[in-house]
């Protein structure tokens, strides 16, 4: 079983590579760091990152008076790019990945293969998983190495909200998973993986807001239950956030998406293994 | 050619709806011997690739038995030995042809190193050129996208081929190469499993046949007996008056006529002297006469007739 697997997880980067994702990550990640390193501008006296400017003159670099809050501030801005442009492009990049496997005249080949059919979610996923880690790690050796030339600041406090901020992609992957399996459309897969981050975002608001145990009592109880069940987005984005304050990352919201995410592979699964794929 | 390889024993499908419930396949019992060459035969809608799908471990039978190599096919290790060209398969477009034969030769279990020294090998088997192996295969045609198919199906050396519609979109010089590989194949100790429409080709390349109609099994046999079932016989001859056209009819259990020939299923070739005497006896010139095989395909059609009959008269 080992040799199939391998083969399953050289599919998965072959598509990944052929399908071009790899090449528009990796573009995408370079013109962040082109935009960091042209945009971000140093001033004497500090830097408060809703203050910095779009563009600067190449090479020009003044000396923060704080080298570490600059440091703070660019990767503030690193992290709310990758919580909206990543979360986004993740969704579109990824979502087409299993239903082409599964979809009509390819199924039935695969399937028919001496290959336990939760091999190939699991070599999907891998494969996914070390795409996003490659190319978060691009990002975040880019955006020190531009901090540093900038600033003269170079630390590996920030590894923890990179780490953060890839755990937030798993929940959204389960959910794609889940999806493909049911539907095998690409489709259908971003539209509702798309809608349940918003919901599970505005639900994440309104908790995080001071009226939650507000009137009228069943659409708050809807909220509440919407909450157990959902990963809570906004609680995960602010710790990640946060730390980038020197906050620590808080377990919590970390914990439940990484229990949801589990229960929404092993649902997955078992669909997978009962399903008939009529061609 | 005495181990049974396949066996399916009083095999039921249903399928579950919402509304309602189809029984696709009813009570089908059947077996494929090692190193021959199954035809599976049978109008749409008959349960050809519902009982393809069972054997292949791709569904569960509702009830019944289904042992392949002595094993359940649900099991992932128990399918190492299959290749499989399914009907309309359609490859993932990123992969180019080499791409192709190398995943599918490694999800088949067989090392990359392997697989790499078959490719060319395979290539030629199929009659493609390989130039192709670098194209990726949406830029292939429909008879070059099916030569990739049986390609990817053979390479692994399996025990057993199952082929569904395996001559599909491919030209007739395409159709001969097919079963000459197809032939090669079975030369070289693998059995061949063949769901196909075209009779022609079954019965040019099958040992044996299992004709399914509406979930049933209507007959299973070697396609040898097809043709020394009976004595048929065709006079080709002037044209027929009544009264002669009227004794053959009820004479002969089986006889039809056309402008100037009939058919006529003599009880033995010693009854054939009769049929001369009774044309005589009304003045008909004899031009010829000639004895017919039963094609499969009057055979198939006498099958699926009967097996309708049947099933009205019930």
């Amino acid at each position: 079983m080992f040799t199939q697997f391998i083969t399953l997880c050289k599919d998965a980067l072959l598509q990944a590579r052929r399908s071009k994702v790899l090449t528009v990550l990796i573009v995408l990640c370079s013109l962040v760091l082109i935009y960091l390193f042209f945009g971000i501008q140093t001033e004497t006296g500090g830097i408060v990152e809703d203050e910095m400017r779009l563009s600067v003159p190449l090479f020009n670099v003044n000396t923060p008076v704080d080298p570490v809050k600059f440091a703070n501030s660019t990767m503030r801005v690193t992290m709310r790019i990758i919580l909206t442009v990543g979360v986004f492009f993740f969704i579109f990049a990824f979502s087409g990945f299993i239903p082409q496997s599964l979809a009509k005249g390819s199924a039935d080949l695969l399937l028919s293969k001496p290959i336990y059919r939760w091999m190939i979610l699991l070599a999907k996923s891998l494969v996914i998983a070390v795409v996003s880690f490659f190319t978060a790690a691009y990002l975040y050796f880019g955006v020190m190495l531009i901090v540093w030339f900038k600033s003269g600041f170079l630390t590996d406090d920030f590894i923890l909200p990179f780490f953060g901020v890839l755990l937030l992609f798993i929940p959204l992957l389960a959910t794609m998973t889940l999806l493909n399996v049911l539907t095998r459309s690409t489709v259908i897969t971003v539209i509702v993986t798309l809608f349940l981050y918003f919901v599970a975002s505005m639900v994440g608001g309104i908790n995080m807001g001071p009226g939650f145990d507000d009137d009228p009592a069943w659409l708050f109880g809807t909220l509440k239950v919407l909450h157990y069940c959902l990963p809570d987005f906004v609680a995960m984005s602010a710790s990640v956030v946060g730390t980038t304050r020197g906050e620590v990352l808080e377990f919590d919201p970390f914990g439940h998406a990484l229990i949801y995410s589990a229960v929404v592979f092993i649902i997955s699964t078992v669909i997978l293994n009962r399903k008939n794929y009529t061609v | 050619m005495d181990s049974k390889i396949i066996e399916i024993d009083n095999v039921h499908k249903v399928y579950s709806g919402f509304s309602q419930k189809v029984h696709a396949l009813k009570g089908v019992s059947l077996s494929v011997e090692e190193g021959s060459v199954f035809g599976l035969l049978g109008p749409n809608g008959a349960g050809k690739t519902t009982l393809l799908k069972l054997i292949l471990g791709l569904m569960r039978p509702t009830s019944g038995n289904l042992d392949v190599f002595g094993g359940d096919t649900g099991k992932p290790g128990n399918r190492k030995h299959f290749g499989y060209l399914p009907e309309n398969h359609k490859f993932p477009n990123y992969m180019k042809g080499a791409d192709i034969l190398r995943i599918y030769a490694g999800l088949s279990g067989m090392p990359a190193s392997e697989a790499n020294e078959r490719i060319p090998a395979m290539m030629q088997k199929v009659g493609l050129d390989e130039k192709v192996l670098k194209m990726k295969v949406k830029k292939y045609s429909k008879g070059m996208q099916q030569r990739l198919g049986l390609a990817q199906a053979l390479i692994h050396r399996p025990k057993v081929v199952f082929l569904d519609e395996p001559t599909d979109g491919i030209d007739p010089v395409g159709k001969v190469q097919m079963r000459r590989i197809m032939k090669q194949a079975r030369d070289e100790g693998t059995t061949l499993f063949i769901n196909s429409h075209l009779l022609a080709e079954v019965e040019a390349v099958c040992d044996r046949v299992a004709i399914l109609n509406h979930g049933r099994l209507s007959w299973q046999g070697a396609v040898r007996d097809i043709n020394v079932l009976g004595n048929l016989f065709r006079f080709t001859v002037s044209a027929l008056p009544e009264a002669a056209l009227q004794k053959l009819r009820t004479e002969y259990k089986r006889f039809s006529a056309s402008e100037d020939y009939f058919d006529v299923e003599v009880p033995g070739e010693e009854h054939v002297t009769s049929v001369i005497d009774l044309l005589r006896e009304h003045e008909v010139r004899i031009y010829g006469i000639v004895k017919r095989h039963k094609t499969l395909e009057d055979f198939f059609m006498e099958a699926v007739n009967n097996a309708e009959r049947q099933g009205e008269a019930s």
